[in-house]
């Protein structure tokens, strides 16, 4: 190889390098142009000293000679004064055939650090002949004066306590010491000082051995600790999850083994009967439908499985899948088994994205959380106030007693438009968010024939005329909005701050679990809108984020968005929706007609506390006190058919958000339901109100209908309740909510 | 300003008194010695024409008759902690500078006037002091020591190193370079001493390495199939203990590495080779590792030193 020119390659220090004696390489100088590319390693010391002159001279020594003994490298100056130090020191010492191993403390022996001067030893001497002293006893003596003097030297009087002499020794040693001390004006055992804390010690010099106040970092890379914390605390939530998964998948396992077991012996049973035409299932299932009792506990939803048979495969549906619009009875199974699981504390659903019970609430995450990315949060500079649990609320409806305004005016009454002019049915005013005046509208069965009326317009005929006719007749009250003027939305204000305390009061907690319902709902109502060949329906019921709470407690109120919500849900005609929407944001309502004489209410209020177990003597309570209009429903004691109720049709929508809209409302429930039960409906489900219910209804239609909304009463809930002994086991409390739930459900459905 | 905590050299003195010796003479054993540097012995010591050490616990007082005293009460006759290496009359002591804080500050203080870089500033806590001792029928006399933190952000395996002056020039201070390669060998690892280094630290270390990485590479024989014997970088630092990059500094220094045919070799001189082996002639004291007993701690997993 030639003369080469270019840079050489870096070192390597894994490659291997060949070993050879310099005469072995006669050609090496010829390549030592390009020896330089070793780099230069830095000596390790400080750059000024590095250059000193003497060092580089004894640094080329050893490159050169491999030594630098040739030049004089100072050492410290030594004498040696072996004959003094042979004296002094024993030649005694004869070490262990082991390695030496010094015990931990064996150091503490008691031997004074005061070591005595020749001044301290020609005193002892003179003293001796007087007092009983010796050398150790006299450093003993001035170690302990020494030792017990800080900043204050000791005086006689603890001089004497410190040392258990003779009096006379103490006071000469002590005199002694004393002297000697105030004469050195330092302390007699010397000691590196010490820091002290005020800081002032920071730079001197004769200051050593400081305390290290922080903890030494003696490992780099610190940084990532709080990441790999996080990491962690990620792997261990992982890892709780997989342990729920696995605990509900052995649960899972468990019962289809059971249930296969079962099989078999229903099969084996089948054979010895010979029942091959399946005669006896078919008997014993009309039996077990008879007593739900079979259903298995855990699997409440089964209770109302009454049509469905024997249940062959167990349904897997995640909470967040986008319901569809199913047959009924599937729905209501869904929308059952979701609320269930919600209020089911335990996670024994088959639900697949169940939360873990060993999930802490610190641990809230999204995908976690139940509520999904609607889950409560609390925000910062927010005052959330403890719920109110002995009364409902102060809405300007309610009795002033619960911090209301107790004014009729604010409760559901019939409400028409200006623009268009109509009735748009039932509709309760409440201020809303930033002033807007909300409409939250009750469903009624009657809307329908409602939406035709126009208050301000002519005579009607027919049915419709006859309604208006009544309206009249009985005064009952009836509200248009018009433009706000000054005084109005004064007169507003008061109902309007109440409103907005009580948002903060919302508990959103169940949110979720009504999620799916909602949008069944609103597609259920969708629907109906298409049907009814009006256009379209204002999506933003669809998009809206509602939070409302269907808490069994019925002890919500409502944030305005949920009240939207409601009011849209409640929606059968696009026209009053698109009205609504308009006028929604801007018109404050104020009644249209002077207020009539209204039914008293009431009673029904403790009725309607679902804490309170609700029975139909109190509920009876509702219809006597009523003013009731003309026509007006005979519901009649009976026992409610579960199966019919289910099946029951009714025309009125019945959203969740319209049961809480209602329960709100519930001191009017006889009012609505009087001026309701006038209203024409097909419904059956008088006879299931009639359970709870014990009105009298003077008038034609005696196949009424309680209003949707005295649907809701609690006794009406607990009638079904009593109905469905598989839930014995329930909460009462929850079964009312659960089945307000379900019964809404099939309502909605129904209207298809 | 405060100095770093870790480790146990500063770069300069700030303070003008620090750059000044302020004892003028120290009687240590059988030996007067004139130190050269600053060492934060009590002030009242300082004026004193001699300041009188024990040999065996290191305590300084202010005279003879003193030292007399102590020497009759004082039991030691070896450092206080556990021998963990002896053969022949040299043998080395390891003491903790948390649980034996008296003999550590007696011992940094006595060291402090012969090392200019060392500081004095923070507790010995954090580190174990490695004593090298001469034994006769007094007891254990102390040669040289050096220190050594527990736990080393950067590899350190010395701190502070010192051969007393009376035993200066005697290849001791090889001999407290060997034995700590040797504990970084026991430990797995290798080491370094801590910078900066003093002038007569580097002129002490770069010896030492040239040495050791001399003796290994003219001791190299060719492995099967080879010509020549071969080596990397890394295995000389393996084999040593000693650091990768005062490896490659020591090679250069001694100018070993030859850029040749697209490669690098190592090439040893004759006379590199006969000086080396002249030096070793005279190394009649070495360290063996049979006669080491010790087992590394891992300081790291003791919540204090």
């Amino acid at each position: 190889m030639s003369k080469v020119s270019f840079r050489a390659r870096a070192l390597d220090a894994t490659r291997p390098m060949q070993i050879f004696k310099a005469d072995e390489v006669p050609d090496l100088p010829d390549f030592a142009t390009i020896n330089r590319s070793v780099p230069q390693m830095p000596t390790g010391m400080e750059k000024e000293e590095e250059t000193e002159h003497h060092l580089q001279r004894a640094l080329s020594a050893q490159q050169v000679y491999g030594t630098s003994e040739a030049l004089v490298i100072p050492i410290p100056e030594v004498d040696d004064i072996s004959e003094h130090y042979n004296e002094m020191y024993k030649s005694d010492f004869k070490t262990t055939k082991q390695f030496i191993h010094i015990q931990a403390y064996g150091m503490d022996q008691e031997i004074p650090d005061y070591d005595m001067d020749s001044e301290d030893e020609s005193w002892v001497n003179e003293q001796k002949k007087k007092m009983e002293i010796n050398p150790l006893k006299f450093e003993e003596m001035m170690d302990r004066l020494e030792k017990g003097s800080g900043q204050q030297v000791v005086t006689l009087q603890e001089a004497k306590l410190l040392l258990k002499e003779d009096d006379d020794l103490i006071i000469a040693v002590y005199d002694y010491w004393l002297n000697k001390r105030l004469r050195l004006e330092h302390p007699l055992i010397l000691q590196v000082k010490t820091e002290k804390r005020d800081g002032s010690t920071t730079n001197n010099p004769y200051v050593a051995f400081r305390r290290r106040t922080e903890k030494m970092q003696t490992r780099k890379n610190r940084k990532n600790d709080e990441t790999s914390y996080e990491k962690m605390l990620k792997l261990r939530r992982d890892l709780n999850r997989a342990v729920t998964i696995l605990e509900m998948i052995k649960r899972r396992e468990k019962a289809k083994k059971e249930m296969l077991q079962l099989t078999i012996e229903i099969m084996e049973k089948r054979f010895q009967g010979e029942d091959f035409e399946g005669k006896m299932l078919q008997e014993a299932e009309s039996i077990r439908h008879k007593l739900p009792l079979f259903v298995p506990p855990s699997y409440s939803w089964g209770a109302g499985t009454a049509e469905e048979g024997v249940r062959k495969k167990r349904e897997y549906r995640k909470r967040k899948h986008k319901p569809v619009i199913q047959p009924t009875v599937p729905s209501v199974q869904a929308s059952h088994y979701h609320d269930i699981d919600v209020i089911h504390p335990e996670p024994y659903s088959s639900d697949e994205d169940g939360y873990s019970p060993g999930t802490s609430p610190s641990d809230h995450e999204d995908e976690n959380d139940p509520d999904g990315p609607f889950a409560f949060r609390r925000r910062r500079n927010c005052n959330y106030f403890a719920p109110i649990l002995n009364r409902l609320g102060n809405w300007p409806w309610h009795s002033p007693e619960d911090g209301g305004l107790g004014k009729k005016k604010f409760r559901y009454n019939l409400c028409s438009l200006s623009q268009p002019p109509r009735c748009i049915g039932y509709a309760r005013r409440r201020m809303g968010r930033g002033g807007r005046v909300l409409l939250d509208r009750a469903v009624t069965p009657w809307d329908e024939t409602l939406h035709q009326i126009d208050m301000s317009s002519g005579s009607f005929s027919g049915v419709v005329g006859d309604y208006v006719t009544y309206i009249r007749d009985k005064k009952i009250p009836h509200f248009r909005p018009h433009s706000p003027t000054l005084e109005e939305s004064s007169s507003h204000e008061k109902p309007s701050h109440t409103a907005q305390e009580d948002i903060t009061e919302f508990n959103m907690e169940s949110f979720q679990s009504h999620q799916e319902q909602l949008l069944q709902m609103t597609r259920a109502q969708q629907e109906q809108l298409l049907k009814q060949d009006t256009s379209d329906l204002n999506n933003s019921c669809n998009g809206l984020e509602h939070s409302f709470s269907s808490q069994p407690t019925s002890r919500f109120t409502l944030d305005s968005d949920s009240a939207k919500f409601a009011v849209s849900a409640v929606m059968n005609t696009s026209q009053i929706q698109n009205q609504n929407a308009r006028t929604g944001a801007i018109s404050s309502q104020t009644p249209a007609a002077p207020e009539t004489p209204r039914t008293p209410q009431t009673v029904v209020l403790t009725n309607t506390v679902p804490a309170a177990p609700t029975t139909s003597a109190n509920v009876s309570l509702l219809s006597p006190t009523t003013v009731l209009p003309p026509i007006s429903s005979v519901i009649s004691n009976g026992p409610v058919d579960h199966k019919d109720l289910v099946s029951s049709k009714t025309t009125g929508l019945s959203t969740s958000p319209a049961a809480t809209v209602f329960q709100l409302n519930f001191p009017l429930n006889n009012n609505n339901a009087s001026h309701n039960s006038h209203l024409p409906s097909s419904s059956t489900l008088s006879s299931s109100l009639s359970n709870a219910l014990t009105t009298s209804i003077p008038n034609k239609s005696v196949s009424t209908v309680g209003t949707n909304l005295l649907k809701f009463t609690p006794g009406y809930k607990n009638s079904i309740s009593d109905s469905i002994p598989a839930q014995n086991h329930e909460d009462v409390a929850r079964l009312n909510n659960i089945h307000n739930i379900k019964r809404e459900k099939v309502v909605a459905m129904d209207v298809t | 300003k405060k100095p770093r905590q870790t480790g146990s050299m500063v770069a300069h003195h700030d303070d003008i008194v620090t750059r000044m010796k302020n004892v003028e003479m120290i009687e240590l054993g059988k030996y007067r010695i004139r130190p050269w540097y600053f060492s934060p012995y009590p002030q009242e010591l300082t004026s004193l024409s001699i300041v009188y050490i024990c040999e065996f616990c290191l305590k300084y007082v202010k005279s003879k008759k003193c030292l007399e005293r102590h020497i009759q009460k004082c039991l030691l006759r070896y450092p206080p902690g556990n021998e963990i290496y002896r053969k022949g009359n040299i043998s080395f002591f390891e003491i903790d500078g948390r649980k034996n804080k008296a003999y550590a500050q007696n011992l940094c203080l006595l060291a402090k006037l012969f090392l200019d870089h060392k500081t004095l500033y923070y507790d010995t806590d954090p580190f174990l002091f490695y004593v090298m001792c001469e034994q006769d029928c007094k007891g254990y006399h102390i040669v040289g020591y050096f220190s050594k933190e527990k736990e080393s952000t950067e590899d350190y395996n010395v701190a502070c190193i010192l051969t007393l002056p009376p035993f200066q020039k005697k290849g001791f201070g090889k001999l407290l370079i060997e034995f700590s390669y040797e504990l970084s060998k026991c430990e797995g690892k290798t080491g370094s001493p801590e910078k900066p280094l003093s002038d007569l630290g580097l002129l002490s270390y770069r010896s030492y390495w040239s040495q050791t990485i001399l003796e290994i590479l003219i001791t190299m024989t060719p492995s099967e199939g080879n010509d020549r014997p071969v080596i990397t970088i890394n295995d000389i630092s393996e084999m040593t203990s000693i650091k990768k990059e005062d490896v490659i500094s020591t090679l250069q220094h001694l100018n070993l590495i030859n850029y040749y045919k697209g490669q690098y070799i190592i090439t040893l001189s004759h006379e590199q080779i006969d000086t080396q082996n002249k030096a070793m002639e005279k190394r009649k004291v070495r360290i063996d590792p049979k006669c080491l007993h010790w087992q590394p701690k891992d300081w790291s997993k003791r919540g204090k030193w």
